[in-house]
């Protein structure tokens, strides 16, 4: 594993020439050629591109034409965001042949601020589950142990990013997907607040839960990109938050830490510990609907999800694997009348969480019940209850899709075995920059980043 | 469309389509149904709301 590279501590190297972007960029693609056969993060390599487009950095950095920190800087999509001439695969044979035409919204963007393209990663087949296990290129593992999953949907993203294959990565999450991975694989993953980020170009899953965002190392990295995507790189980085003002959160306690298990229980609380430590004031809050979020997300992804596939599933089920089949058909059985009320429900979240926000400064729960699954298994029992890994994974992360708030995983103390672990941190509604500066604060608390040796 | 008259329908048209493997979803699906559709959110064309619900919703904005 090399040192923590971030984006935010090589921008004025690569600015200076100290270091140059076709190094970073040889760097990464030797680490893909090196892990990529166990991994498995990647489905398209962009390595010649990738080249010349470093070489053309260089050469504009060295002429004076900076364009800012994620100039020449090597990073990666997940395979469900188009790039003019590759494929979008979204890990399924059911887009075979597809070649994209023109460059998603925030592709075009990121492009402007002058980021490089390594390569397009591994994702849950149509982003429709949190293993990463069901993709048409295989399974995606972790580099913390392979033996587990990812998590998911974006799970190869997160896998790069944590090995260090690419500086950073865009996912998408309708239920958790960019929090999950990151906290599997113990890196931040910023959900932004819905509809800040074009989702133009991108393969949907649920069009009213869908959100784009990305997975880096630090926070800062995770702003900048953010900031670029939604063109708002002449804003300074968030200043670390109010200084003279303590910190205050709200924890979700009851529901939320329910079914924990052990190990995350103890990370998460040392977390909360060493918040308070340093002044933060943390009170508990609850949602009075919180025991309802499970069925109104069912109810709105599993339709939404069913109509966008509807035609292919009639025309070529067998290009599905097996269980992404079966959940999208599961979705054509729901009725129109319990949508309707699944919407009604998510007023009543968004209200509750709304409320729960109201005189603080953001909330804090854990992200994910369990340390990053074995492959292949599905069920998992928690306190002496069993639940489906799919269940337990998106259990802490589908309310804020249905909300719409921002909400952010950071990496904090791995278990006792060496596995990662995550803290959300939830902010207000369309408050993502507050939330960003928040997490910084957060960050410089905990410092004990999780990579993989 | 009432749950049991859902059930027995969507039921029988997945046998119908030969799709008999998502059976057990189904089973799943309606447990989540039950609970969504006895949530105090829901409308009631009667024009009572519950009382509890309605207070919370008179003290909430998005500021």
């Amino acid at each position: 594993m090399n040192d923590i590279r971030t984006i935010t501590s090589l921008a004025q190297r690569v600015k200076t020439g100290d270091i140059t972007s076709v190094k970073l960029v040889e760097e990464c693609l030797a680490k893909i050629t090196h892990d990529q056969s166990v991994l498995n993060a990647f489905i398209t390599v962009t390595a010649e591109r990738a080249r010349e487009e470093a070489h053309q950095a260089d050469l504009e950095i060295a002429s004076g034409h900076y364009r800012g920190p994620l100039h020449g800087m090597p990073i990666s999509l997940k395979d469900l965001i188009d790039v003019r001439g590759l494929p979008t695969t979204a890990a399924s044979l059911v887009r075979q042949g597809h070649i994209a035409k023109t460059d998603a919204d925030i592709v075009s963007t990121l492009r402007q601020a002058g980021v490089i393209l390594v390569g397009k990663c591994n994702l849950h087949e149509f982003a429709f589950g949190t293993t990463s296990e069901d993709s048409a290129f295989g399974p995606t593992r972790n580099p913390h142990d392979t033996s587990r999953s990812p998590g998911g949907s974006s799970g190869g993203s997160a896998a790069a990013v944590a090995a260090g294959m690419c500086l950073a990565s865009i996912g998408t999450d309708t239920g958790g997907s960019i929090r999950i991975p990151a906290a599997a694989c113990g890196i931040v993953g910023l959900k932004p607040t819905f509809g800040e980020l074009s989702c133009r170009g991108v393969v949907p899953l649920g069009r009213t839960l869908d959100h784009v965002g990305p997975l880096a190392r630090c926070v800062n990295d995770v702003w900048l990109l953010y900031a670029a995507m939604v063109n708002r790189t002449s804003q300074i980085p968030p200043a670390t938050f109010h200084q003279t003002k303590p910190i205050r959160l709200g924890l979700l306690r009851k529901y939320f830490m329910d079914r924990l298990e052990h190990d995350v229980r103890t990370s998460f609380e040392k977390a909360v510990k060493k918040l308070q430590q340093a002044g933060t004031v943390i009170e508990e809050v609850s949602l009075p609907h919180a025991s309802d979020i499970s069925p109104v997300y069912l109810h709105t992804v599993l339709p939404e999800a069913a109509a966008y596939h509807a035609r292919t599933l009639e025309t070529r089920p067998e290009a599905y694997t097996p269980a992404i089949r079966e959940r999208l058909e599961i979705g054509r059985y729901i009725l129109g009348e319990d949508y309707i009320r699944a919407m009604k429900g998510r007023e009543t979240l968004r209200a509750e969480v709304d409320t729960a926000l109201r005189g603080r400064h953001g909330l804090i729960l854990p992200t994910l019940p369990i340390p990053a699954p074995p492959l292949g298994v599905e069920t998992i029992q928690i306190e002496g209850v069993t639940d489906t890994v799919r269940n337990l994974t998106l259990r802490l992360s589908q309310l804020f899709n249905l909300t719409g708030h921002p909400a952010i995983s950071l990496p904090i103390a791995p278990t006792p075995s060496g596995l990662p672990c995550g803290l959300q941190l939830v902010g207000g509604y369309n408050r993502t920059n507050d939330l960003l500066a928040l997490s910084l604060s957060c960050e410089k608390i905990f410092s004990n980043a999780a990579t993989p040796t | 469309m009432p749950l049991k008259g859902w059930l027995q329908s969507s039921r029988m048209d997945i046998e119908r389509r030969g799709l008999v493997v998502i059976v057990p979803l189904l089973e799943t699906l309606v447990i989540a149904t039950e609970k969504l559709r006895a949530a105090d959110w829901n409308d009631d064309a009667s024009g009572n709301v519950p009382k509890k619900l309605d207070r919370f919703l008179q003290h909430t904005d998005r500021s």
